[in-house]
């Protein structure tokens, strides 16, 4: 187990440092949100309409930027055979990979989120329900995104072929994400979309660290 | 530095298939504590192949890896925590100091955490006692590689999987790791290099040509047969 948190701190670390995808992400995000407004116009109504969407999609967009830094790296260096040869499974190192990614790129996403919400006039009972939701639907795109990460880590600018595999994946957590903050802006019941987004999260918790670790396991041969 | 068990690692008939060509058929291998095996042969002859096939990295087609006569697909954990590989990459991060390196490699490879005393010790006989707290970027070659071969001594396991070891060392780093390599042997360790090179190291230098162990199959390809 020890391994296991061992890799999360290492790799939450190399996101931050100077090479790390984990800054470069952050700011990709703030600087589309705020292309809204400009290419919008002031319509204040017409913004806080398409807030919620815009806040999740640049998320989900961000999110696929720093995809390929979750295994290309180490791959690339060789860290990877080291990886393997650690005492615990594949599929518990991918799920360090993936928590990693997660802790270290997305959350500090989803803590920006409310600050730029605001640029884009949410009305005021949406914030709780964006944040609730955002805590719950993100995992998935670290789970989700893995797979194709681990997918196309053999490949030399694999990156758009890694966008392709991994967007259309997205659509649910996507749909769901969103209903949920507009049921609750409409005064509707937002817990069947929000039910049904950690249903999304929870599936892909399952499938990607096993699906990741056989990709991986292909690559290293 | 504390000994290791007695172990014995072997190799039963492997066969390792590349895309689809045998790199190598029904090879055997049988190496025991203190004992050091050298893989020799031409360029394209599976040495690289073989040691990632030992170190579990591939699957081998045909064959058996055993240690201590328990098969290694029966208890990969076993296996996997008994060896450490060398390649050609060197999986360290050059953002990061070779002090950090360390602590992060053998941390996740050994499970616990250590003192910084052991990391000084080992780099002091690779001679990079100085440069312990400088970022990799600003190695050279030869130190990168120096720093590598820490990661063999850090991770206190007992099979030592070395490909090409003194490829871009100078003789002092040749000198200074044959006497890692040696004093391995006399903890009871085992090393298997692939190497060209004439290593001085006393005691049992297995050799291992791995185009003449094996069958001659270079202008034998896959059949459907074989791949069923």
């Amino acid at each position: 187990m020890s391994s296991f948190f061992a890799l999360i701190h290492r790799d939450i670390k190399l996101a931050w440092s100077g090479g790390g995808a984990a800054t470069m992400v952050l700011s990709f995000f703030l600087v589309a949100v705020t292309l809204f407004p400009f290419g919008i116009g002031s319509d204040m109504e017409v913004l806080a309409r398409i807030s919620v969407g815009v806040i999740w999609v640049t998320a989900l967009l961000a999110c696929l930027l720093s995809l390929d830094r979750i295994f290309q790296a180490d791959f690339e260096d060789g860290s990877l055979d080291d990886i393997a040869m650690s005492p615990m499974p594949m599929e518990l190192a991918v799920l360090a990979k993936i928590i990693a990614h997660w802790i270290a790129t997305i959350l500090p996403l989803v803590l920006l989120a409310p600050l730029l919400a605001g640029l884009l006039n949410l009305p005021q009972e949406g914030y709780s329900m964006l944040m609730i939701s955002l805590f719950v639907g993100t995992p998935a795109l670290s789970m989700i995104g893995a797979i194709g990460a681990a997918l196309t880590v053999a490949i030399r600018r694999g990156g758009v072929l890694l966008s392709l595999l991994v967007l259309p994946l997205y659509i649910p957590t996507l749909i769901f994400g969103v209903g949920a903050t507009y049921a609750v802006i409409e005064g509707k019941d937002a817990g069947p979309a929000l039910a049904l987004l950690g249903a999304v999260t929870l599936v892909s918790a399952l499938v990607g660290p096993i699906a990741s670790a056989a990709a991986i396991r292909l690559s290293l041969e | 530095m504390t000994m290791f068990e007695t172990i014995t690692y072997q190799g039963k008939s492997l066969t390792c298939v590349r895309g689809d060509r045998h790199v190598f058929v029904d090879l055997n291998f049988s190496v025991s504590s203190g004992e050091m095996l050298i893989l020799t042969g031409q360029n394209g002859s599976g040495k690289s192949s073989l040691l990632r096939v030992m170190a579990g990295l591939i699957t081998q087609r045909k064959g058996a890896l055993m240690l201590n006569a328990i098969s290694c697909k029966l208890d990969p954990v076993l296996h996997r925590s008994n060896i450490v590989y060398a390649g050609h990459q060197a999986g360290l991060k050059p953002l990061m100091t070779l002090r950090e390196n360390l602590l992060h490699y053998t941390h996740m490879i050994r499970g616990t955490s250590l003192d910084d005393g052991e990391i000084e010790h080992a780099c002091e006989a690779l001679y990079l006692s100085h440069l312990i707290d400088e970022q990799l970027r600003y190695f050279s070659q030869g130190q990168i590689h120096r720093a590598a071969l820490l990661k063999l001594m850090m991770s206190r396991r007992p099979i030592w999987l070395m490909d090409e070891p003194t490829v871009g060392l100078d003789a002092d780093s040749r000198t200074a790791l044959a006497c890692i390599m040696q004093q391995h042997l006399d903890n009871k360790g085992i090393i298997i290099a692939a190497t060209h090179d004439p290593l001085s190291i006393e005691g049992a230098a297995l050799l291992l040509d791995t185009f003449q162990s094996s069958k001659q199959v270079t202008d034998h390809w896959l059949t459907d047969e074989d791949a069923a």
